[in-house]
């Protein structure tokens, strides 16, 4: 039988120069499973790639600490393995959470229980009242440990040198802080009956920080016309022969979008908020928001300003295609200028959309659908959509919002003689 | 008759002896290193291989903080080492632990700066190896001073400086080329071009017609080699090492050649290049090669094969033990090393750390009771 002074864990080391978590993508043995030195236990996946991890122990597996698709922060139990010895089995006094086992950086977990007591009795701090003195502290850590803990460093009694804040300060605060009905930030809120809880993955966390940098830096407009697209259905399926499919709307859309930013290259920028410039593009790379595997991307059609319309099309199914599967080159993905989206195709006719930060502005297309309108007098059914453009008013104002968003609608109304002009 | 820039100018095509299939090249039919020489090459390529592989998995254990690595590239980082002699210096970059090995540093010692210690792990002049060097060129202006030192002092030493296509773009790279070439510096510029800069493509670092056709700018005879032959480097930098040797100065030789893997363990490849790309190179594989020539003529047995992939693996032992083992680090070593009398600043800070340490092992006590 083995003991547990056998047992060695494995804690989840920094795969990637800095970060923090890692999520468990699967893995690749299953308690009870027998492991060699160095062979991949679990594939993870970091904010930065999808890494096998192998495990520095052999032996039997006792325990994965984490189900598929859990996250587990970095210095926290990844696998726990026993060693397989017949009989003499090698002293192994140490366990996980001691000096042994401290694979990876920095691997005290705030929330743990200190070793310390409080030297004397030291009053918990009050309330103070507000103190405008800078704190004396000479290492980071003890400002990391203070602020870990929710303890404010002016509260703590310092006993260094010259008043110094020491670590063991902070942690004496911390003991006698501990019985007060402190909620521990650092403890994960266990989901309530009656709901579940999914944490953000890698890819959510770094789409959510981009759509809310959009919205806190940028002052938006949204402005939005109904089109008859009637015209432009009849001409896509006039393109139409027996052997060629001919163009999609959306490359008669992104056709006629890009016609508009080369009117109004304003909307096809950046601004340098350092600098006070607008920057505007010698080229327009129109992005393409795509629904993929793993959430929304928007790589972009490089040098769409240089292309036909047949070229669009084929640029388009290509890039979408790829964009679905994941399959975008890190250039596409981030060298849009101006965004198309096309949430026509999930069904809807309208969105107040969130610029794609850093660009400028967005046009969104509702789908197509049969309504009553009136044509010279009378009703009658025609091809609607709804298309929404949503701009940064920094750099310009609705003038010219107007007036690119009428120049693609009325293509789309009049196509044969927009066709003319480009 | 050649004129001197004739004579500055590299190879139309890079040196190959070798093919990728490890048949002899027409050059490689009038020419090849000896056998013996080879078999070395190879022993240090395999012992290589398994060094990446061991470093690579101790990165994702926590072990080492970082670890950029030479897979595919193990035919450049044995010859650099193997062309010098015991008095000769050699200048690496972050991802040259393996010619570093190669020269005979301990492996465990090798890896200390990318495990993360403050210091570099090993003695640079034990074997006569700078410190890996983490920022890019920086090391070919010192590998410079320490080849003009030698040539001023009337030593034979040459200086192998390696640098990787990207640092060619810093004006290190210039400054260091041009004052080797005016000193006559006995110093082989050695680049490893591996394609990419992180994830900057060759064609976005220089338009130039090769990187060796740098060198006649400075007035320094390049070359150009396929760097996944070892036959064609050891034919090349040996040749270079000794013209140095005999004062005709720096000599630049660029390397073609591939990094198999990512950057380091925080880089993902499939960003900036192609599964088909990669494929393509693991094609010519240097161990591949040479194995497969080696064998074909003779020369390579299994019971030589054998000795050496157990070599390997006795050094892949080695360092995952040596990684293995938990260092208390003393804090005092902090403050230790820079200043031959520490200043009075220094003196209160450890005073600061002493005090620490002290209620901290006085609270343990407490603990314990």
């Amino acid at each position: 039988m083995t003991s547990a002074a056998t047992q060695q864990t494995f804690l989840l080391p920094d795969l990637g120069e800095g970060l923090t978590e890692a999520e468990v993508v699967q893995w690749l043995v299953a308690e009870g499973d027998l492991v060699a030195a160095d062979q991949p236990v679990a594939e993870v996946e970091t904010a930065k790639s999808v890494v096998e991890v192998p495990s520095p122990y052999s032996g039997r597996v006792l325990t994965l600490h984490a189900a598929e698709g859990e996250t587990v922060e970095v210095g926290k139990p990844l696998i726990t393995i026993v060693a397989e010895s017949a009989g003499a089995a090698e002293p192994e006094p140490e366990q996980a959470g001691s000096g042994n086992v401290l694979i990876g950086y920095g691997t005290s977990a705030p929330g743990e229980p200190g070793r310390r007591r409080p030297r004397g009795a030291q009053p918990a701090p009050a309330a103070a009242a507000p103190d405008n003195r800078p704190v004396k502290v000479i290492s980071p850590i003890v400002r990391r440990l203070a602020q870990e803990a929710g303890l404010d460093l002016r509260a703590i009694r310092p006993t260094g040198t010259g008043g110094v804040v020491t670590r063991s300060d902070v942690q004496t605060a911390l003991e006698s802080a501990r019985p007060a009905p402190v909620p521990a930030p650092a403890a994960a809120p266990a989901a309530a009956p009656g709901e579940r809880r999914i944490p953000l993955n890698g890819f959510r966390k770094a789409a959510s920080a981009v759509l809310s940098r959009s919205r806190a830096e940028i002052p938006e407009a949204t402005v939005w016309v109904d089109v008859d697209a009637t015209a432009l259905w009849d001409l896509r399926e006039a393109a139409r022969t027996a052997t060629d499919p001919g163009p999609g709307l959306l490359a008669y859309l992104a056709r006629f979008v890009v016609a508009g930013l080369k009117a109004y290259p304003v909307l096809n920028s950046q601004l340098d908020v350092e600098r006070d410039e607008i920057v505007v593009p010698d080229v327009v790379n129109l992005g393409i928001a795509v629904q993929g595997e793993h959430g929304l991307v928007v790589p972009a059609v490089l040098g769409a300003d240089s292309m036909t319309t047949a070229g669009l099309d084929a640029a388009i199914r290509d890039l979408t295609a790829r964009a679905r599967v994941g399959k975008a080159t890190a250039e596409e993905l981030a060298a849009g200028t101006f965004t198309l989206n096309n949430y026509g195709s999930l069904g809807v006719d309208g969105s107040a959309a969130i610029i794609n930060h850093p660009q400028v502005a967005m046009i969104g297309f509702g789908r197509i659908i049969d309504r009553p309108w009136v044509v010279d007098g009378q009703i009658v059914a025609r091809k609607i959509t709804q298309m929404s453009f949503v701009f940064d008013h920094r750099v310009c104002d609705g003038g010219t919002a107007a007036g690119f968003m009428r120049s693609v609608a009325d293509a789309i109304e009049n196509p044969a003689s927009a066709i003319v002009r480009l | 008759m050649k004129s001197d820039v004739d004579r500055m100018l590299p190879s139309l095509e890079p040196v190959m002896l070798l093919d990728p299939d490890g048949r002899p090249t027409a050059a490689g039919k009038a020419s090849l290193p000896a056998g013996e020489e080879l078999l070395r090459g190879l022993a240090g390529m395999v012992a290589a291989r398994r060094f990446n592989e061991q470093a690579y998995v101790l990165v994702r254990q926590g072990r080492l903080a970082v670890y950029p690595s030479s897979h595919g590239q193990e035919a450049c980082q044995v010859a650099a080492a193997q062309v010098l002699a015991d008095d000769d210096w050699l200048f690496p970059t972050y991802r040259d632990t393996a010619a570093v090995v190669a020269r005979g540093v301990d492996p465990v010692e090798a890896l200390g700066l990318l495990k993360g210690d403050w210091h570099s792990g090993y003695d640079p002049y034990e074997r006569r190896v700078a410190p890996l060097t983490t920022p890019l060129a920086t090391q070919l202006p010192h590998a410079v001073g320490v080849a003009h030192a030698a040539r001023l002092r009337g030593e034979s030493t040459v200086v192998m400086a390696i640098c990787g296509d990207g640092a060619t773009s810093e004006g290190d790279f210039h400054e260091a080329l041009n004052f080797a070439a005016v000193f006559r510096a006995p110093v082989v510029f050695f680049i490893q071009n591996n394609q990419y800069a992180i994830s900057v493509p060759l064609a976005r670092q220089s338009i130039a017609p090769s990187l060796a056709h740098k060198g006649v700018g400075y007035g320094i005879p390049g070359e150009q080699v396929d760097g996944n032959d070892l036959a064609a480097l050891l034919t090349v930098l040996s040749g270079a090492v000794e013209r140095a040797r005999a004062g005709q100065g720096p000599q630049l030789v660029e390397a073609r050649t591939y990094r198999i893997q990512a950057h380091t363990n925080a880089d993902d490849a499939t960003r900036y290049r192609t599964d088909d790309e990669v494929t393509e190179w693991v094609a010519k594989d240097p161990l591949v090669r040479l194995e497969t020539y080696l064998r074909a003529e003779g020369i390579l047995d299994d019971a030589r094969a054998a000795a050496f992939a157990e070599a390997a693996e006795e050094i892949a032992r080695r360092t995952r033990d040596g990684l293995n083992r938990d260092v208390e680090p003393n804090p005092d070593d902090l403050f230790r090393f820079v200043y031959s009398r520490p200043t009075s600043q220094l003196v209160d800070q450890l005073a600061v750390v002493h005090d620490e340490m002290s209620r901290d092992a006085l609270s343990r006590e407490e603990d314990r009771r």
